[in-house]
């Protein structure tokens, strides 16, 4: 997961290292609904996952994205 | 640059994606708001006043949208986005879950596709200024996959399709340049050898220029412009390599340099906008379906030119014979294409129209003519026209392309319209002229005579 969070600050824009597992939608100032689905599109694509329409709603903390950042 | 993003559906990814471009960007608040925000003279809109305008429009008549705003923003770039083509052209690009969470209809893959449209078609505006003719093209990882001079001539891999669409290109009239940082093209040099490879769709022989050498890509494609007559703003530059792009718009803003694909392998959509974008008025003409062979045998002119003792000499081994005529409708569509991009050899630069031309050759008030010449390399076309006014004795244009330029054929089309207009009764009293930025050419021919012409110019060229 330590990729992930650098993936991820850089997906949302923010500093390496300002994220942990825990950060969430919401609590980042750049993290909001829209960058929130950005996260999950640009997830799915450099994992070669594909997260379902119904699971989008329950991902919240970084740590939630887990299941979807395991290379298959 | 100053982008609004405007549409009905969610486009905060392309905001995203723009300012982290270096762009400012204006997104309407709320959900397809933008024609109330365009009509409200108090709108952000309006207060950001936008130098280009990306529209994403789904199920909605595009053109009349562009045209509408294009109404409303005078003088700003207003871009529809193909959606129908580029879903056809982009494998997933639509994504239906984020449609149904968000109106995102548009995959990463579509978003990113709409977003290099956009820019190419922004370029394409710029470039309106002027029409393009010539392609730049680099070598290595640009026309092959590898680089010669490390991997060997034999061990690259010819993008096989962009060649052919490159050829596709040079059919219809567009002249390709060669602008490679490697070993001149000597007999045992690696670009002599990857161009020999029967796998390489491309020859050396069907650049109109060939610039191989260490020096900076710039002052290459200058030259290569000089020994072609063209200025450096009909050039569109293909280098994969982002240093090289950057230094060209550095160092010759005028040179259009798009961006470089992400896998030449698949090469459709960036030969089409190629195609579209910067060469879409090329191939009108038999002239310019020709002209790529002319150029190529220009080449061999000018090294007769540096093998004859005298310019006297050479003009006459080009063995030049012209047969004037008098323009019929046949000859619009080039009288047309002349008048449109001629610069350097045109006396008032008047830019008329197919329906112009219709009407004067229609005019028995006017007369005009057209040049058609060969020479020992073979035939060029009708390269000259001018258009006399009997009842003033003035020729009222005079427009010779600048390829024929340096061949005294000014001189025998002058020659022929005093005669012709000397047979009517009509004294040639002199030629309009309006001084342009470009026309030096011209005014220097114009300073050489006197009207009433004593007699005949002296001239190389001979009748048909």
């Amino acid at each position: 997961m330590d990729d992930f969070l650098l993936f991820a600050a850089d997906v949302l824009g923010v500093p390496q290292g300002s994220l942990t597992l825990e950060s969430a939608c919401g609590s980042v100032p750049e993290w909001d609904s829209v960058m929130h689905l950005r996260l999950v599109m640009e997830t799915e694509a450099r994992y070669g996952t594909s997260i379902p329409l119904e699971a989008v709603p329950a991902l919240h903390t970084l740590a939630d994205f887990a299941p979807y950042v395991v290379r298959p | 640059m100053k982008i609004a993003v405007l549409g009905n559906v969610t486009l905060d990814f392309f905001a995203q994606d723009f300012r982290r471009a270096g762009h400012d960007v204006y997104l309407v608040p709320g959900f397809d708001g933008w024609r109330q925000a365009a009509l409200d003279p108090s709108s952000g809109l309006r207060a950001f006043a936008p130098e280009a305008i990306l529209l994403v429009l789904e199920n909605a008549a595009a053109a009349e949208n562009v045209a509408w705003l294009r109404a409303r923003f005078p003088g700003v770039a207003v871009v529809a986005s193909p959606l129908a083509r580029l879903a056809d052209e982009t494998p997933g690009f639509w994504d239906a879950r984020m449609r149904q969470l968000a109106a995102l209809p548009f995959s990463l893959r579509g978003v990113k596709a709409i977003e290099e449209e956009f820019l190419f078609a922004l370029d394409g505006v710029a470039a309106g200024r002027a029409p393009k003719k010539i392609l730049a093209l680099d070598g290595d990882n640009t026309l092959w996959k590898g680089v010669i001079s490390e991997d060997g001539a034999a061990a690259v891999t010819p993008f096989a399709e962009f060649q052919r669409g490159v050829l596709a290109l040079r059919a219809r009239g567009v002249l390709l340049v060669l602008l490679s940082k490697n070993d001149p093209p000597a007999p045992a040099a690696p670009i002599t050898q990857v161009f020999a490879r029967a796998d390489l769709p491309l020859s050396l022989a069907d650049f109109a220029e060939v610039r191989v050498d260490w020096s900076p890509k710039a002052g290459n494609l200058l030259a290569a412009c000089q020994a072609l007559n063209l200025g450096v703003e009909s050039v569109v530059f293909v280098d994969d390599n982002p240093v090289e792009r950057a230094q060209m718009r550095a160092h010759l803003p005028q040179v259009s340099v798009p961006p470089f694909p992400a896998d030449l392998r698949e090469p459709a959509q960036f030969l089409r906008r190629l195609s579209e974008v910067y060469f879409a008025g090329v191939g009108a003409t038999a002239e310019d379906r020709a002209r790529a062979d002319m150029y190529r045998r220009e080449s061999a002119r000018r090294e007769l030119a540096a093998t004859a003792a005298t310019l006297d000499g050479y003009l006459d081994s080009l063995q030049l014979v012209c047969t004037p005529s008098r323009a019929t409708v046949d000859d619009i569509p080039r009288l047309a294409q002349m008048a449109g991009k001629t610069n350097q050899f045109n006396a008032t630069t008047i830019r008329r129209t197919a329906a112009e031309f219709a009407a004067l050759v229609a005019d028995p008030a006017r007369r005009v003519w057209t040049f058609r010449v060969t020479d020992a390399f073979g035939e060029m076309g009708i390269v000259c026209y001018v258009i006399a006014d009997p009842s003033t004795g003035r020729v009222t244009d005079f427009v010779m392309s600048c390829r024929a330029m340096g061949r005294t054929i000014e001189q025998y089309a002058l020659n022929h319209v005093r005669r012709a207009l000397a047979a009517e009764g009509v004294t040639l009293a002199g030629i309009d002229c309006a001084a342009t930025a470009k026309n030096g050419p011209f005014r220097a021919f114009l300073a050489t005579l006197a009207f009433p012409l004593a007699g005949e110019l002296r001239t190389h060229v001979r009748d048909a």
